[in-house]
């Protein structure tokens, strides 16, 4: 059940429906996780099992590790906990890109290792993160453990982030399970609209825009130079708005039931560098490669050459998390090398007077946007020497030649890209138009409209439920 | 004094209605406005007389005649001027380019002599249509020359499909066209709809029509694996080769027919032999010998030179669907030359 399909507003109409009918937070808690179990077993209830397993697992190793005095065992009980995860994780999504691998290796040997039949679980890398930090918390004394096993059910399963974020911080989220759930007009008022706002970004812009990436990924020997450039922005600004449309429907449809879910973007496409950009983009999952990943390996405590190397590497193990595949193995390390490159200018340059020039910031902005994009080409191909060709194509070192198609569809989409942004940005701080009066009826009215007229007729699932 | 609640809904309404009124004057204009339909004793179900808004494949805003043809002649019209009547689908009726930019429009402006060309390219159409329609065709537009455009689904589908307003059946060992006079639309959300149908004139109701379709269709269940592809029906050769020749007997029945044959190419592999149909289609014109302009070859050079795909356009994949300008211009060329050659001018 994705967000923008008639599926899950029935749903969610049942679930406010529901909620409000409920006055006891016991009961709604209870009631709030069968939905989102719900939720989740509409893909596959096979997977239901697993998430079940995964945050019983994380309850009761947390409360082993709040309940051991002894730091040892603490620790042990940490490192086992997140092996644990690993594991679940490693099988069902890594396990087979693995052994193609290893049998790749073997090959010469006759030897060979067998493969899994398995369905990758939605969401599972967004339940390892959660759990995992769940876990950490605890060891660190950032957080108590969950009162109860149902809060941190919840924790995990709560469905409008469940499938592709944003990440919740315990810290952040528990506390909010203590208190009874009412269904607000304000917060209807204004979750409505940001989870519409989320759903202008997807399909009028971001699935839009597909029907102009797709073949041209597809068969991008077929294209000129210029079209591949137009394709690799409309890609950037793609994956923006089909992320970020999500993010913002989870924080919607999180606010109409009363929660306060953290933003995931903040006009990342504006940063002046790559360091910005990772401040700006995917911000739940930057914040967790950063407290969890990047500190826990010594972050800048250990000198300069060991900050770069851990820049790098968590940056090489986001890209893994990111998909089973060389290609976002290199996007990952392609970000780590330009983080430490940074990093370097900045401890030489440091910020220097002309930072503040109109020429250095846009030269800066340029040369970030342009090496965000081409990145994006790895992240986006469906292999390594596909990616290979297009750069090379995009730089006429190989033949620039083919089809030129720069879609009109691009054309009427920049300005849209604009008002979502700026509309979507403006609602992320509350902003929100007076459903009584008759501009904010009309500009209702009018949007609704243009999501039914311009709902393109092959709507893509979110880009990020594959992770 | 009316209730707050009463001038809340009163100020919903208008806000819905002037929301809807704006909608409509953009789609109107930049997507789809149709005249509707009526249905004409002889011809069928054709579209209303009026203006015609495309913009889903390539873009025109045109007007309809009083038979539907996307043309500005009309059955009253007077001239003295050689006449051309061209007969086709959707690639001849060509919805997808401006007016001045169709192949029959080019071929007007570039003749060797005044002729007035007449578009009677419809949507839909194939064969049986043209074969069916013939005595009509000839009693109202009194051509001089006929260009009949096939390509490979009139004899795939279209012709023999039983759904279609004119279609043709198999009598003994030869052939017959039947006009399907209970026909009402192709589309089953419209046949559904019923005398409802007059709303598809409002753009709103068109646009949204295609979109309710699409979200009513079951959605794939996550890991399930993708349905395979309907087998393609085995050609029958014999009665293809039957069909295109007992076909082509009656379109020779036309004054002066000449064959324009669009292949549909396959861009990514120019080399590909032509389908059945097209050598058939071949063949019957050299037995026949009626002229034959087959474009696959203008096409194939002219992508090798430019990169320039005769079909597809900006708001579509490139190299797929209909004739672009790119493609109506080449098509012109072609049928210029031919028509210009001395023996099949009188």
């Amino acid at each position: 059940m994705i967000f923008s399909s008639i599926d899950f507003f029935i749903f969610f109409a049942l679930v406010l429906g529901v909620l409000s009918l409920l006055k006891n937070l016991f009961h709604q808690k209870v009631f709030l996780l069968l939905a989102s179990y719900f939720f989740y077993g509409y893909w596959d209830v096979r997977f239901v099992p697993l998430m079940f397993g995964m945050s019983y697992g994380a309850y009761w190793i947390g409360r082993r590790i709040e309940g051991t005095p002894d730091a040892l065992t603490k620790k042990r009980w940490l490192v086992a906990g997140i092996a644990l995860d690993l594991v679940v994780l490693g099988i069902f999504k890594y396990y087979n890109f693995f052994t193609s691998n290893i049998n790749e290796i073997l090959a010469a040997s006759g030897m060979r290792m067998p493969y899994l039949d398995i369905l990758l679980p939605i969401g599972i890398s967004f339940i390892t993160f959660e759990v995992i930090s769940y876990k950490m918390d605890i060891y660190r004394g950032e957080n108590e453990s969950a009162s109860n096993f149902l809060d941190l059910s919840l924790l995990v399963a709560f469905f409008p982030h469940l499938i592709a974020g944003p990440i919740l911080k315990p810290k952040h989220f528990l506390p909010q399970l203590q208190i009874p759930i009412k269904i607000r007009m304000r917060n209807l008022h204004d979750g409505s609209q940001i989870f519409l706002f989320g759903m202008v970004k997807k399909i009028l812009v971001a699935d839009r825009l597909a029907l102009f990436v797709d073949p041209v990924f597809a068969s991008p020997a077929q294209y000129d130079s210029i079209t591949l450039w137009a394709a690799v922005i409309a890609y950037a600004v793609q994956i923006y708005c089909d992320f970020s449309g999500y993010s913002d429907m989870a924080i919607g449809s999180a606010r109409c039931m009363g929660f306060d879910i953290p933003k995931n973007f903040d006009m990342p496409y504006i940063s002046t560098s790559i360091t910005e950009f990772w401040r700006r983009w995917h911000i739940s999952l930057s914040t967790w490669l950063k407290e969890y990943l990047y500190f826990s390996l010594g972050g800048n405590r250990k000198g300069r050459v060991r900050q770069y190397f851990n820049l790098f590497t968590v940056m090489l193990l986001g890209g893994l998390w990111h998909g089973a595949s060389w290609n976002f193995v290199l996007w990952g390390a392609m970000h780590g090398i330009a983080l430490a490159v940074h990093k370097i200018y900045m401890e030489t340059f440091g910020a220097g007077t002309s930072r503040l020039r109109p020429l250095y910031l846009f030269v800066s902005w340029a040369i970030t946007f342009v090496f965000v994009c081409i990145t994006w080409v790895f992240f986006r191909s469906s292999d390594f020497a596909q990616s290979l060709f297009i750069v090379k194509k995009m730089f006429a070192i190989a033949s620039p030649q083919g089809m030129h198609w720069i879609a009109t569809s691009l054309m009427i989409i920049l300005p849209l890209v604009i008002v979502a942004h700026w509309q979507g940005n403006k609602l992320q701080r509350y902003y929100t138009t007076d459903l009584r009066t008759f501009r904010g009826l009309f500009l209702l009215f009018f949007t609704l409209m243009g999501l039914l007229f311009f709902m393109p007729l092959n709507s893509s699932p979110f880009i990020y439920f594959q992770f | 004094m009316a209730s707050p609640r009463i001038l809340f809904l009163a100020k919903t309404l208008a806000a819905a209605l002037a929301a809807w009124g704006v909608w409509e004057v953009v789609l109107s204009n930049t997507v789809v406005q149709r005249p509707g339909y009526v249905t004409h004793p002889e011809l069928g179900r054709i579209y209303k007389s009026g203006p015609y808004t495309h913009g889903t494949e390539g873009f025109s805003r045109t007007r309809i005649n009083s038979l539907g043809f996307r043309d500005d002649w009309e059955p009253s019209s007077i001239s003295t001027n050689r006449r051309i009547l061209f007969l086709g689908d959707s690639f001849t009726e060509a919805l997808q380019v401006q007016d001045g930019e169709l192949f029959v429009n080019l071929v007007e402006k570039g003749s060797w002599q005044p002729v007035e060309a007449i578009n009677a390219g419809r949507s839909g159409g194939s064969p049986a249509f043209y074969i069916h329609l013939r005595s009509f065709y000839e009693t109202v537009t009194k051509p001089d020359q006929v260009v009949i455009q096939l390509n490979e689904g009139d004899f795939l589908d279209d012709a023999l499909h039983t759904g279609r307003n004119f279609y043709i059946v198999p009598e003994g060992e030869s052939f017959a066209t039947v006009h399907n006079k209970n026909f009402s639309s192709a589309n089953p959300l419209m046949q559904k709809l019923g005398k409802l149908r007059g709303l598809m004139e409002f753009s709103t109701a068109a646009v949204a029509a295609e979109s309710v379709q699409f979200l009513l269709k079951p959605t794939q269940p996550h890991g399930a694996a993708p349905k395979p592809a309907p087998a393609k029906a085995s050609v029958d050769e014999p009665k293809l080769r039957n069909l295109i020749q007992w076909t082509l007997e009656e379109l020779q029945k036309y004054p002066t027919p000449h064959i324009l044959y669009l292949p549909t190419l396959n861009y990514s592999n120019l080399d590909e032999p032509p389908p059945l149909t097209e050598r058939e289609i071949t063949a019957a014109c050299e037995a026949s010998k009626i002229p034959l302009v087959n474009m696959r070859s203008a096409f194939v050079e002219h992508f090798r030179k430019t990169y320039e795909p005769a079909h597809g356009f900006a708001n579509t994949k490139p190299a797929m669907g209909h004739l672009n300008e790119a493609g109506h211009r080449l098509v012109a060329r072609e049928l210029l030359a031919v028509l210009k050659r001395p023996e099949v001018e009188p």
